[in-house]
């Protein structure tokens, strides 16, 4: 059996080829190496075989890295997306979690042992993914629709009206939907009841969710977390894509449609999250460098405690 | 009723309208309203009906017999009937221009104040309301020299606003530009450091062998261990293959520094704090270095020709010429909407003028904003992408070196920008950063007809 065959696949995207041949060199014996500088040639190569990762850069001539990563979950979902830039505008921040539904946003220059990390963490996502999509197509099994699943709820974790009456328009007819004005009334919630989606913003006052949503994460695999916000701090939304696996972006005020489709998305999501477990990988979270729940009340950490997350 | 109103009010009694011109003479020698000019007349509403003056009384009892002859007529056939009449109930504002558009020179008569309901309250001193104009001019002066001074530190905060965001858009692509480089020669020095870690453990491996093939008392089964071993970390690592990429990692590691400090040259040189400020510069040289820091707005997008014709020295402040230059090429590429982008950058000499021509093939000005573009704060930027400053600050800049920035352009076809800088520093320009020289639209609007009869479209 040829060598290339037994390891898993890793497509590199730059313009820059010396940026390349120095990724492609350090995954080479791990992975078998691809490489590309045209990003219709990476949606190609993801078409025709299985991929298991791709990092692409954000500014190339031919295509931008948001679109190239878009293209690969379309023709490719369970291809694991990263996108690797030196410096990217908000929009492309905000393109990559929200079209590209992308697993890490790293930044040019990298550490090398968490660049490894991020690959290695993501190919082992990427084949859970692809081994499960081939059992479903063998065993060809509905699984969905096999079990008729509850209506899961929606909370919303926020003090603003406006975000209320947009919440209200999106969730469909028999998803409850909760209304939290701070984090230990969404905690308690969260406790109580069986939600679906999150959505949140990430300052309530003075206070930051930027912690607890990230902890949520770890503490609710299966939660989807819609981050609706003003705010728009560049270096924020990065920590959020990868230490919160935030789902969607919407900037507040936004587009009601947008919100809506944004919605139902996340609520498709979750569907997925429950039915196919190995999916909640996709989701794992990197390790934060600062404390999490820094600054909760002692009564929101003994909601995270009950929950296992003892940052 | 304000307060200033009550300050002007006097209130002297007032004559009743059937006191006979005697009595009232005899008032006005008793006195106690120096004060006042005049005195107000009442009729038994206390209604004012008019007002006699000391002048007006003393002509006339300078009349021979007048005393005689009208001594016991009642003072109202000899008054003002048309007095100056202003209620407390009035705006000081609105008394004080009833007042002085009524003043009768030379002023012998005071005027009437009345309560809110019409009747008589005292008499008020034009003397005075003149003093109260000239204060409120003061403070309004005041004011005025107030809000100039807010507006000029609010307009020099804005020039700076401008130039902090022109910085750090460029600070954001330079890091760009930067980032990349950096990104593979750090990830090559690290495997670099790796594979010199296994290196030296097979090195280390092959001179242990080495030593125990030349010592005679070595045992048998420790030699073949060591082959064992070396075996192994061969299968791990293929040294002479991957010594081979460790060239190539240095090489490419080389080439990322060396641009790095390129990069980080031009920046030193657009910034030019190591020179004069005024000094004799070639042109050539900025526009390079401007194309250099602003390689990120045309990176993939926009070709780049140049046509330098060889051009002497100028005498400018080689900084504030970058930031022009910078300038110009980020507005041709922000106006290239499309992937077909071309960027002709000329230098030729016209008479006593060294001019440098940046010509895009962009979206070009619409006629209504032509003869605007320069005039500070016009922008057609959407709030928050720019604050209109760009050009007017080249232009100032230019015009402070006693040069000219014309323009030609052509909507869906392009557009042409033409600096023009003396080659010989004229003694009446001296260069300046003096932002007092802004001779506004007319100019530039007679520079642009001028291009546009020769231009190239």
């Amino acid at each position: 059996m040829n060598e290339s065959n037994t390891k898993p696949t890793l497509l590199l995207v730059d313009d820059e080829a010396r940026i390349t041949r120095s990724l492609k060199m350090l995954f080479r014996n791990e992975f078998n190496v691809l490489t590309t500088d045209n990003g219709h040639d990476a949606i190609e190569i993801a078409r025709t075989q299985p991929v298991a990762v791709v990092i692409s850069d954000q500014r190339m001539p031919i295509m931008a890295g948001v679109d190239v990563l878009r293209g690969i979950r379309e023709v490719s979902p369970n291809t694991m997306r990263l996108l690797l830039t030196g410096y990217a505008d908000l929009a492309a921040v905000i393109g990559s979690v929200n079209e590209g539904e992308i697993f890490r946003f790293l930044q040019k220059p990298w550490d090398v042992e968490q660049i490894r990390a991020d690959v290695r963490a993501a190919a082992q996502v990427a084949e859970l993914s692809f081994a499960a999509a081939a059992r479903r197509n063998n065993e060809q099994v509905i699984d969905e629709a096999a079990q008729p699943l509850s209506r899961p709820g929606i909370l919303l974790l926020d003090q603003d009206p406006v975000a209320y009456e947009l919440v209200k328009r999106a969730t469909p007819q028999g998803n409850p939907l909760y209304w939290a004005r701070h984090l230990d009334e969404a905690m308690e919630l969260l406790s109580a009841h069986t939600i679906g989606v999150m959505v949140a913003d990430v300052l309530d006052g003075q206070a930051s969710h930027v912690g607890a949503i990230k902890a949520l994460k770890q503490s609710h695999p299966q939660l989807v977390t819609i981050v609706l916000t003003q705010l728009r701090d560049y270096e924020l939304l990065v920590e959020l894509i990868n230490q919160g696996q935030v789902f969607r972006f919407h900037p507040k005020p936004g587009h009601v449609g947008t919100f809506v489709k944004n919605m139902q998305s996340a609520l498709d999501y979750h569907k997925i999250l429950q039915t196919r477990p190995e999916a909640r990988q996709r989701h794992a979270v990197a390790k934060s460098d600062k404390p999490l729940l820094a600054g909760l009340s002692d009564r929101v950490l003994g909601y995270f405690r009950r929950f296992g997350v003892n940052n | 009723m304000s307060s200033s109103l009550r300050a002007l009010l006097d209130a002297v009694p007032p004559l009743p309208v059937d006191m006979s011109l005697d009595a009232v003479t005899e008032r006005f020698q008793e006195g106690g309203f120096d004060r006042m000019l005049s005195l107000a007349v009442v009729d038994e509403d206390r209604q004012p009906v008019g007002l006699i003056s000391r002048h007006a009384l003393m002509e006339l009892l300078l009349n021979k017999y007048s005393r005689d002859l009208y001594g016991r007529r009642p003072i109202q056939h000899f008054m003002n009937t048309q007095p100056v009449i202003v209620s407390l109930a009035e705006s000081t504002s609105s008394v004080i221009s009833t007042v002085t558009a009524q003043i009768r020179t030379p002023i012998i008569e005071d005027f009437i104040f009345t309560e809110a309901d019409g009747r008589y309250a005292g008499l008020g001193s034009v003397a005075d309301v003149l003093k109260l104009v000239e204060q409120r001019l003061d403070q309004r002066n005041h004011a005025l020299a107030q809000a100039n001074q807010e507006i000029k530190a609010s307009q020099a905060h804005l020039v700076q606003s401008e130039k902090m965001a022109a910085l750090g858009q460029m600070v954001a692509g330079v890091a760009h530009e930067i980032n990349t480089p950096l990104g593979y020669v750090g990830n090559n020095v690290q495997m670099a450091e790796e594979m010199l870690g296994q290196i030296h453990g097979l090195v280390a491996a092959y001179d242990s062998l080495f030593e125990n093939l030349l010592n005679p008392a070595a045992e048998q089964t420790d030699v073949e261990a060591q082959i064992q071993a070396i075996a192994a970390m061969r299968d791990e690592f293929d040294a002479v293959n991957d010594l081979a990429d460790l060239t190539e990692l240095f090489v490419d590691a080389r080439f990322g520094l060396k641009q790095i400090s390129e990069i980080v040259l031009s920046l030193k040189n657009f910034a030019r704090v190591d020179r004069a400020a005024t000094d004799q510069v070639n042109l050539i040289d900025n526009i390079e270095t401007a194309l250099t820091v602003g390689h990120h707005h045309l990176k993939n997008r926009v070709t780049v020709e140049k046509r330098f014709e060889p051009i002497p020295l100028v005498p400018c402040a080689p900084s504030q010429i970058n930031q022009v230059l910078l300038n110009m090429l980020t507005n041709s590429a922000q106006a290239i909407n499309h992937d077909k982008g071309r960027l002709l950058i000329r230098t030729y000499t016209r008479g006593e003028f060294v001019c440098i021509s940046v010509e895009d093939n962009g979206s070009g000005i619409p006629p209504e904003h032509v003869s605007r573009i320069f005039e500070p704060f016009y922008t057609t930027k959407k709030v928050g992408e720019g604050t209109g400053l760009g050009l007017s600050i080249s232009y100032r800049i230019i015009k402070n070196h006693g040069g000219d920035i014309r323009l030609a352009t052509k909507p869906g076809v392009g557009t042409r920008f033409e600096i023009s800088l003396p080659i010989k520093r004229s003694t009446n320009q001296p260069v300046t950063t003096d932002s007092s020289s802004h001779t506004g639209g007319q100019h530039v609007a007679d520079s642009v007809e001028v291009l546009q009869t020769q231009n190239t479209y």
